[in-house]
């Protein structure tokens, strides 16, 4: 037999309904409602409490008469109101009264129009063209000259160019002094490339004279530059001769087609560095024999490689002083173009 | 917003914005700087704020610029609001436009500021709360002062000779 109790009532009255219950269970249904009528659906509604109709006899009291100021009057309240489209209706009415009733009234109210502040249409912000704004869309072959150069330049200033070629390159010189003296005795052209590129400007020489050979046996270039003894050779054309110290530069020799002995054996360091010369630098193997990579030679072939893939002419000059060190960078290209001094102060 | 719509805003509002902040910190420098730096922060968010709120953005950013401005300036010169009572413009005078603008000078702060941008931007109440960060209430109790005020200042319209 199925309980009847407060959770079970819905399930048998359902089945009351539906005619599914027997005449006991209907009797106990029955019984059940009658003994707890506050469960039955039906009868529910009539023991609930209902609010009775009263009304609060002093409504009107309650109702907000409009916004009102302490030390305010009455009228300037009233005109105020008026004059912002405030006013309650029941305040527009006393309004509309009393300006008919009331000259004194009236002209206060045209006191407070003339309170109304009127702008200057004189003032006017200088230079408003300052503030616009206008979106400029750079093309992408722009903003890869822009990282090139950007790269180039914090590479530079990140990794300093590597000095530590300059005894190389020094020795190489020296070893081909006879030739270079012999060259510039000559006035063969080669001559020209070497004593130029071996000035101040590496790229853009100034002045392409060559140089002149002396009597008193001292090598000057022709823009009567000082230069700086290495050391002391003896030539055959030439009892005593100054040769000038070049600076760091690996393709002087390079360009001076001056051809130094082959080495007798690789190391894997030394495959790997003509490797890369041959295929990423794109420089002969065979007439710059360093293995170590300076950073402008690498900087100098990547621009060489952008500036051919964007067919745009681009170039790193660098400029350096007397001593040989580098004084000053210079970038060209039809976007953009600049010169950086360089600090010779040790980078931090 | 797009840029077109930022620069007709620039059309639009600049000199608007520009009034009201100089009519409120008088000093052209610094009200041509919150100008400039309302737009510089329309501009950042040009892809968040939409067209039609280009206005109200522009009068709310300058306005708290200005009010930072003017804290600042308070800071440094020690200088406390002008106390509205007091003030009263006795003598007859042929310009009353002149007249209202040294009562607006006189006015608090607060009150200048609901009250210009009540009359010369027709804003509402509602508006002008959502701008100055006031309650609406604060800001009818501030614009029904400032009229009391300029009433009282420019006295009757009969002194206009």
């Amino acid at each position: 037999m199925r309980e009847l109790n407060n959770h079970t009532l819905h399930s048998w009255l359902r089945d009351d309904l539906e005619g599914r219950l027997s005449d006991t269970d209907r009797g106990l249904l029955y019984a059940y409602l009658e003994q707890h009528p506050e469960a039955d659906p039906e009868t529910a509604d009539d023991i609930r409490l209902s609010a009775p109709v009263m009304a609060y006899p002093d409504k009107a009291d309650l109702y907000q008469a409009g916004f009102t100021l302490p030390d305010m009057t009455e009228a300037d309240y009233l005109c105020i109101a008026a004059m912002e489209d405030d006013a309650f209706p029941e305040q527009t009415e006393q309004f509309e009264a009393r300006r008919r009733q009331d000259p004194e009234f009236e002209r206060l109210y045209a006191t407070f129009l003339h309170t109304r502040l009127q702008p200057d249409p004189a003032i006017r912000i200088p230079n408003p063209e300052s503030l616009r704004r206008k979106v400029i869309r750079i093309p992408a072959y722009v903003y890869g000259a822009l990282s090139t150069a950007a790269l180039l330049l914090l590479a530079f200033f990140i990794f300093k160019p590597d000095s530590g070629t300059q005894t190389e390159n020094q020795h190489l010189a020296n070893e081909h002094a006879r030739e270079i003296i012999y060259l510039n005795k000559l006035r063969h052209p080669a001559s020209y490339d070497l004593i130029a590129l071996s000035g101040i400007r590496e790229k853009k020489p100034v002045n392409r004279q060559p140089a002149r050979i002396s009597d008193s046996a001292s090598l000057f270039f022709s823009d009567d530059r000082s230069l700086e003894p290495m050391r002391t050779l003896s030539a055959r054309t030439s009892p005593s001769v100054m040769v000038a110290a070049l600076p760091p530069a690996p393709h002087i020799l390079n360009r001076a087609r001056i051809q130094p002995e082959p080495l007798a054996y690789q190391t894997l360091w030394a495959y790997t560095g003509e490797l890369i010369r041959k295929s990423v630098l794109g420089q002969d193997p065979e007439l710059v024999k360093s293995t170590r990579f300076s950073l402008w030679e690498v900087a100098d072939a990547g621009l060489e490689k952008a500036a051919d893939w964007l067919s745009v002419q681009a170039d790193i000059s660098r400029e350096y002083n007397e001593a040989g060190e580098l004084k000053e960078v210079h970038f060209s290209s039809p976007l953009v173009a600049f010169s950086a001094p360089v600090s010779s102060a040790p980078l931090r | 917003m797009t840029v077109k719509e930022y620069n007709q805003s620039v059309n639009q509002y600049a000199d608007a914005v520009y009034r009201f902040i100089l009519k409120n910190i008088r000093d052209e420098e610094k009200a041509r700087d919150v100008v400039q730096d309302a737009f510089e922060r329309l501009w950042k968010n040009v892809s968040k704020v939409e067209g039609s709120k280009a206005r109200s953005y522009l009068f709310t950013t300058a306005y708290h610029a200005m009010i930072d401005q003017l804290r600042k300036d308070a800071r440094e010169t020690g200088m406390e609001h002008a106390p509205v009572s007091g003030y009263c413009h006795t003598e007859q005078y042929s310009d009353l436009h002149e007249v209202l603008n040294e009562a607006v000078e006189r006015l608090p702060a607060d009150q200048k500021s609901v009250v210009l941008l009540r009359d010369y931007e027709g804003y509402s109440y509602r508006e002008i709360a959502e701008i100055t960060n006031l309650s609406e209430a604060q800001v009818k109790v501030y614009i029904y002062r400032a009229r009391v005020f300029l009433k009282n200042y420019i006295g009757s319209v009969e002194r206009v000779i």
